[in-house]
């Protein structure tokens, strides 16, 4: 059975929710109807990381915010 | 997964736990680290984390100071109910002392009241810098950690520039101690610059001394015009210290001398060079003097005599001016002179004397011409030195400006938070474009033919030397900004620098005259096949590889060095 996070929409949301570089979004999007299951699931994995990376980023902000003299 | 994480935030726990399939495992301990490598930016130098590591817990003392003389306020009534002896004079020192030692030492062993609420302030203050300190000493800094150093170091400076201020004017008046510990403060503060100038530039991205240099050159001349414009000036400061020199020069021999043999000098040369003890007492006799001020006063008037009877001697013959000093600088005693008369033809001639017992002789006649040598010698010294310590000034005054510049940059940083936030905010957005850059990268080698590609690519840097990656590159070209007709139009100067000149270097020429000009719909062609827009460029740089006779269009240059 295949695994609904990895369908084209919810793929699409996570990419275009994560407000990456214009061009590598485009890329992204682009290709990603022609993906298969393994190809959706190592694309999932690097968006993984890059939600990550935006989860750090906020928390970086609010440590700016709380430590500013 | 959330459909939107941006709005409905997941943890990262929970992020690292999404089920992907259930073919793949997840190597979830890679993911811990994931984001680390991507902040070679905010590498601090270990030198660097030092010395900032010892401003900071100096403050940390500091705060515990506060809060000890804070808690012996707030708790010195209570103290002297309980029969603690506390002397009416005790000092800052002494009350610090009894707040934080141990109770075995005799004091109250308080430290940990720190986290009371009335002393909240000064916690959180202890915090900040034990973030801070933690932060700095992680293998991979956080991006957030430079700007919240530059930030606290700020204030840190400030109070520092401030107190070495007054610890100067303590100086000033004497306090010999005072000047010491400021110019040790001084050090200090120069050692922590470098190291703000470092956190500056990483954050920055910019060369901070190069761009306040740009500025100084706006407001201050080049060198040789400054030198060229205070030579006069320069020349008369040099020339009033060099007489005072070889002046002194002359007083400290005569002064070596015992009071008998410098009666003996003064009767041979015929010139009063002092007075005594008692002819002073006389002459000064209305002065209200303390015995020491009464020595000295003594003392600056016989050297003022000496100096004034050296020149009347100087003048009797004939000597003046910079001849006298020239005379001096080259190791004579012009004012030792005597004129003869030859004893065959009546001839007049100069005898004068030199420091290490021999002597010139000079006809008369002559001495005008042998003066001028020495006048001529002794002003190109003063011109020369004038000039090297003048360029030296300049080279200060320079480096001062360029400091102020830097410093004014550093603080703007310093104190903005929205520049802080704004820093953190394209360190992770450039962290986000490596990982997809990689990602794509990826599937575009698993096209055999652009893998190839990518391997010529390869190995071009290298031949090169290049010390950027090609993954790097590769993202700055094609997915940084954009498609390479726009090079040069949408990025930042230092990018479309490189990427112009590595591309020109192969013969490749961007941006106006791009040979190979991608339309859009060949861009949006391009972007839809697997190898998308970077299979389009691979065409391009390997037609620039191809060698001459073969290529069409493209003219390769020789090889770069």
């Amino acid at each position: 059975m295949a695994n609904l996070i990895l369908n084209n929409d919810n793929l699409k949301d996570f990419v275009t929710n994560l407000k990456l570089n214009p061009e590598q979004e485009s890329f992204l999007l682009d290709e990603l109807p022609g993906l298969d299951e393994k190809e959706r699931s190592e694309l999932l994995t690097m968006l993984k990381d890059v939600y990550i990376l935006n989860e750090e980023k906020n928390q970086a902000i609010e440590k700016i915010k709380n430590n500013w003299k | 997964m959330p459909a939107n994480p941006e709005s409905n935030p997941i943890s990262k726990t929970e992020a690292r736990d999404i089920e992907i399939a259930p073919f793949q495992e997840q190597e979830n301990e890679a993911v811990e680290n994931i984001t680390e490598g991507y902040f070679e930016a905010t590498k601090i130098d270990s030198k660097s984390i030092t010395i900032v590591d010892n401003f900071l817990v100096a403050n940390t003392e500091e705060v515990y100071k506060k809060f000890a003389l804070k808690w012996f306020e707030n708790n010195e009534e209570k103290m002297k109910g309980d029969g603690r002896v506390i002397p009416s004079d005790a000092s800052d020192e002494w009350k610090i002392n009894m707040v934080l030692s141990s109770r075995e030492k005799g004091g109250m062993a308080a430290t940990a009241e720190i986290n009371n609420p009335e002393y909240r302030e000064m916690r959180e203050e202890m915090d900040k810098i034990g973030i801070l300190r933690a932060d700095m000493k992680k293998d991979h800094v956080p991006p957030e950690t430079p700007f919240l150093l530059l930030n606290y170091l700020q204030t840190g400076v400030e109070a520092e520039r401030q107190e070495i201020a007054k610890l100067r004017v303590e100086g000033e008046k004497g306090n010999e101690s005072a000047a010491i510990v400021a110019d040790s403060k001084e050090k200090k503060l120069r050692e922590l610059y470098l190291v703000r100038k470092e956190l500056a530039e990483k954050t920055m991205n910019e060369d901070l001394t190069q761009n306040a240099e740009k500025l100084v050159e706006i407001e201050l001349p080049p060198k040789e015009v400054c030198v060229q414009g205070w030579l006069a000036q320069g020349n008369s400061e040099v020339e009033a210290r060099k007489v005072r020199e070889l002046m002194d020069a002359e007083w400290q021999k005569y002064m070596s001398l015992p009071e008998n043999q410098r009666i003996k000098y003064q009767k041979k040369i015929e010139q009063k060079l002092e007075v005594s003890r008692s002819e002073f007492d006389r002459q000064t006799r209305n002065e209200k003097y303390t015995p020491e001020e009464k020595e000295e006063a003594r003392g600056k008037y016989n050297r003022e005599l000496f100096y004034k009877g050296m020149l009347e001697l100087t003048e009797k013959n004939g000597i003046v001016s910079d001849a006298v000093w020239g005379l001096l600088e080259q190791g004579y005693k012009p004012h030792e002179a005597k004129i003869k008369r030859s004893w065959m033809f009546g001839k007049k001639k100069i005898i004068i004397p030199k420091q290490d017992g021999s002597f010139e002789t000079v006809p008369v006649k002559e001495l005008s011409g042998f003066l001028k040598s020495f006048e001529e010698s002794y002003n190109i010294s003063i011109e020369s030195q004038a000039k090297e310590e003048l360029e030296v000034g300049w080279d200060q005054l320079h480096d001062e400006k360029v400091t102020a510049q830097v410093e004014k940059r550093i603080e703007g940083l310093a104190k903005s938070p929205e520049m802080a936030e704004g820093g953190v905010e394209k360190i992770y957005q450039k962290a986000k474009e490596k990982i997809v850059a990689e990602y794509i990268k990826k599937r575009v080698e698993k096209n055999p033919k652009t893998k190839e590609q990518l391997r010529v690519i390869e190995k071009r840097f290298k031949e090169k030397g290049e010390k950027r990656d090609i993954n790097g590159f590769m993202s700055d070209v094609l997915f940084k900004k954009g498609r390479l007709v726009n090079l040069g139009e949408e990025l930042d100067d230092n990018s479309r620098k490189e990427i112009r000149g590595f591309l020109r270097d192969w013969g490749i020429k961007t941006p106006v005259a791009v040979t190979k000009n991608i339309s859009k719909l060949e861009y949006a062609n391009a972007i839809k096949r697997q190898t998308g827009l970077f299979g389009l460029i691979m065409e391009i740089i390997e037609e620039a590889f191809k060698p001459k006779a073969v290529k069409k269009g493209l003219k390769r240059k020789s090889k770069p060095k």
